[in-house]
């Protein structure tokens, strides 16, 4: 007897719908699943068979087909094998077909009947959702993270038998659900605050107009001056996530495996940091099985790069595209993907080989011709993409002691939001959302200068020895200052501060 | 010898303001024109009056370079205005006075050029002058005699040493032996006359607080907020305002000191 299931896998960042046919006939006793399966699914044969067995069934000998369709694209994963095992059950009339109408099966099982957690069920059932399926069967561990959408039935289940007592209504299981609002306000918050920094008032503040812009930034300092630290802070300042946005960023560590087990969403903007080591694929994704990389783990948040000289230079080569336009494109034999990848780049990097060249109490012993080329490492087309460059000098214990004022996270948190909803305004005709995504076009549109703020600009090209590309750079970081300042144009003054957030233009960088 | 009369064009009070006397060859060496330029620039920089004689060489360095600085200078000549010697110091001439600067002459303005005459005119150079400043001189120079002039006047002489091979060196060096001061910078002639005064150049009021904490130690922009208690932003805007007039200087590791 033939039993239709409808299942879900993923590509890419959405869900797309599968049908699990199963035909249990008499003749040869045989099990053959087609549909272009992958190794994964092949195997779900000994757990299905094994799993129904252990959940109190008798599968009797018999001819079992299982087609998924659409039958021509590859699929993976174990998350076909509840769908399977309820097909299966159907077709021996073990359950009463009337309540499959509209819901969806999706679970892997173990031996013994119990079903375990999958990866990627938000994108899934945000596309169930659209599709209009009103009842989403799931592994009860993934629940939680289903339920944030709302208007569809999850239905969070533990083993196999429990799923079939359900479907035959001899069992009740509520639906699970999470408010939005509930879980805003049980944010686990931070535990890291920009208090905890001391004495870096400069950088501090630099970071603070790099987070109100969007402004990528690069930290030049010696060991111990504090660069990682004011670093894993940055993103306690930036704006709160929307719901939209929340879920975009779930979506992608849903797929990925590497959302909490507490939380039914990310709520914090996330922070990653990638050891050197890192490989070009395992930054931007990619793989056999195309999977999300770091640039898109670190969407909506922060990517932070370590000692930025010591990564291969390929590696960061490859962050030129994925900077530039906020999502990635893998193409593989399999499918060709787009993830994508809107974050906010941080690096940090010694001055020098031996680490203290300009250092207060340690004497640099590199020659010029060293740090030049050890500067030389960055290719000038990613050094074009990052706004902000400041020097981090280590602050004295004694100093550290007898501080005044410090800042919380929140402050400037509230500082950045208000800069930040100067930009969306002012930008809401020009699809984009901050000054750091201006282009030369738009810049000469929206960052107007006086005369004054002309002539300084002028001879601080002649004085300092800018560069050319330097120029727009200064111009956006300019419109940030001037917007956390809520000052309409640009003047004179925020043109000096701006320049002077472009520590690798100074002379003495060019030996 | 003192001149009957003087004809002056131009800024009549520059006579009065302390003024120093930058001469030298006129066929001079890259070092005579590298030196002349920096102390007329640095003198002018100091609100000090540069005279010369509108010869080639060392006296048009000196002139153009203290009108670079947009300082004042005085030309004494040798001859009659309407007559400039040499001619292609015509716009020279022409921009000094445009510059508010002063031309002096002994002569009648209709006065032909005599070549034999415009010597006379160094005695006019070292007694306009409180000090003399020889860059260079050949053994038998017009330069020396200006040197000599200046001590018979007694005003001071001041010499810029040479390598003792170049036929150039021979004027100052053999005044340094004979007293002269030798000096390696602006400063040390200054000095002299008690006219150096700290914080000459001109401070912008609203950056003087923190101008107040930069000396010859570095310091970082983190440090002069810790110390003044001002916003950070306060203080890049200074610091970049400062930097861009010359007052300081910005050093590896995004420390400041006064630039010299």
């Amino acid at each position: 007897m033939l039993s239709i299931i409808k299942t879900m896998s993923l590509q890419g960042l959405d869900g797309y719908l599968i049908d699990v046919q199963v035909d249990v006939t008499g003749g040869i006793p045989n099990w053959d699943i087609v549909g272009l399966p992958d190794t994964s699914i092949r195997e779900a044969k000994e757990r299905v068979r094994a799993a129904i067995k252990n959940s109190g069934f008798e599968l009797q000998s018999r001819k079992i087909l299982v087609n998924l369709a659409p039958a021509s694209t590859k699929k993976e994963g174990s998350l076909f094998d509840l769908p399977i095992a309820i097909g299966i059950l159907c077709s021996i009339e073990k359950i009463k077909k009337e309540n499959l109408e509209k819901t969806v099966f999706i679970g892997e099982l173990s031996l013994d009947g119990r079903i375990n957690s999958v990866r990627g069920i938000l994108p899934i059932c945000i596309e169930c959702k659209k599709i209009g399926v009103k009842r989403l069967i799931i592994p009860s561990v993934n629940s939680l993270e289903a339920s944030i959408v709302n208007g569809i039935e999850i239905i969070g289940v533990n083993t196999l038998k429990q799923v079939v007592n359900f479907l035959n209504n001899e069992e009740k299981i509520l639906p699970s659900k999470t408010d939005w609002t509930d879980v805003i306000k049980n944010i686990n918050k931070l535990s890291l605050d920009f208090s905890d920094v001391r004495g870096q008032e400069e950088a501090k503040r630099a970071i603070e107009i790099a987070a109100a812009g969007g402004h990528n930034i690069l930290l030049i300092g010696s060991p111990g001056s504090g660069k990682t630290m004011l670093a894993k802070r940055i993103s306690t300042i930036l704006p709160d996530l929307s719901f939209e946005e929340a879920l975009e960023v779930t979506k992608i560590h849903s797929i990925a495996g590497t959302l909490p087990k507490n939380l039914p969403i990310i709520t914090n903007r996330p922070f990653r940091a990638p050891h050197h080591t890192i490989s070009p694929i395992s930054l931007v994704g990619g793989g056999r099985i195309p999977k999300p990389g770091e640039v898109s783990l670190a969407h909506y948040g922060v990517l932070f790069l370590d000692e930025l000289l010591e990564f291969n230079r390929n590696t960061l080569e490859v962050l030129r595209g994925p900077l530039e336009d906020g999502i990635v494109n893998v193409s593989r034999a399999n499918a060709s993907l787009t993830y994508p990848c809107n974050f906010m780049f941080v690096a940090s990097m010694n001055p020098c080989p031996c680490g203290y060249y300009g250092a207060k109490d340690k004497e640099c012993t590199c020659t010029p011709q060293a740090i030049t080329k050890y500067m030389g490492k960055i290719s000038g087309p990613l050094l074009d993409r990052i706004d902000i460059q400041i020097e981090i000098s280590q602050v004295k214990y004694e100093k550290l002691d007898n501080m005044q004022k410090n800042e919380t996270s929140q402050i400037i948190k509230e500082r950045v939001n208000k800069a930040r909803k100067i930009q969306i305004k002012r930008y809401k005709n020009e699809k984009i959302y901050s000054n750091s995504e201006l282009t030369p076009k738009l810049i000469e549109k929206y960052c107007k200068l006086n005369n004054a703020s002309k002539e300084i600009l002028k001879n601080a090209f002649e004085r300092l020895g800018l560069s050319a590309r330097a120029y727009g750079r200064i111009l956006k970081v300019a419109r940030t200052i001037a917007d956390l300042q809520d000052c309409i144009n640009i003047e004179k003054r925020h043109i000096a501060e701006a320049i002077q957030y472009r520590s690798l233009d100074k002379k003495y960088w060019k030996n | 010898m003192s001149p009957e009369k003087l004809y002056v064009q131009g800024n009549i009070h520059l006579l009065s303001k302390n003024s120093i006397a930058i001469v030298g060859s006129r066929n001079c060496t890259q070092y005579g024109i590298k030196y002349a330029e920096k102390f007329a620039k640095d003198l002018s920089k100091n609100n000090i009056c540069i005279i010369s004689g509108l010869a080639k060489g060392v006296d048009t360095i000196s002139h153009i370079s203290a009108l670079a600085e947009r300082g004042k200078t005085i030309a004494v000549i040798g001859t009659g205005f309407n007559n400039i010697y040499p001619e292609e110091n015509k716009d020279l001439y022409k921009k000094i006075l445009e510059n508010d600067g002063c031309i002096v002459s002994e002569f009648e303005p209709e006065e032909k050029v005599d070549i034999s005459k415009i010597p006379r005119r160094n005695r006019i150079i070292s007694g306009l002058a409180i000090g003399v400043l020889l860059i260079e001189a050949r053994y038998r120079s017009g330069s020396n005699i200006t040197a000599r002039f200046a001590i018979e006047q007694n005003k001071e002489l001041f010499c810029i040493p040479h390598n003792l091979e170049t036929k150039t060196g021979y004027g100052p060096n053999y005044f340094i032996k004979m007293g002269a001061k030798l000096v390696t910078q602006a400063k040390d002639i200054l000095q002299e006359f008690e006219l150096l005064e700290e914080n000459k150049i001109a401070i912008d009021s609203q950056y003087e607080e923190i101008y107040k904490y930069i000396s010859a130690v570095p310091i970082t922009a983190n440090e002069i907020s810790i110390k003044t208690n001002k916003n950070i932003s306060d203080i890049n805007e200074a610091l970049f305002m400062l930097e861009m007039d010359g007052i300081i200087k910005c050093i590896p590791g995004n420390k400041y000191i006064i630039s010299e």
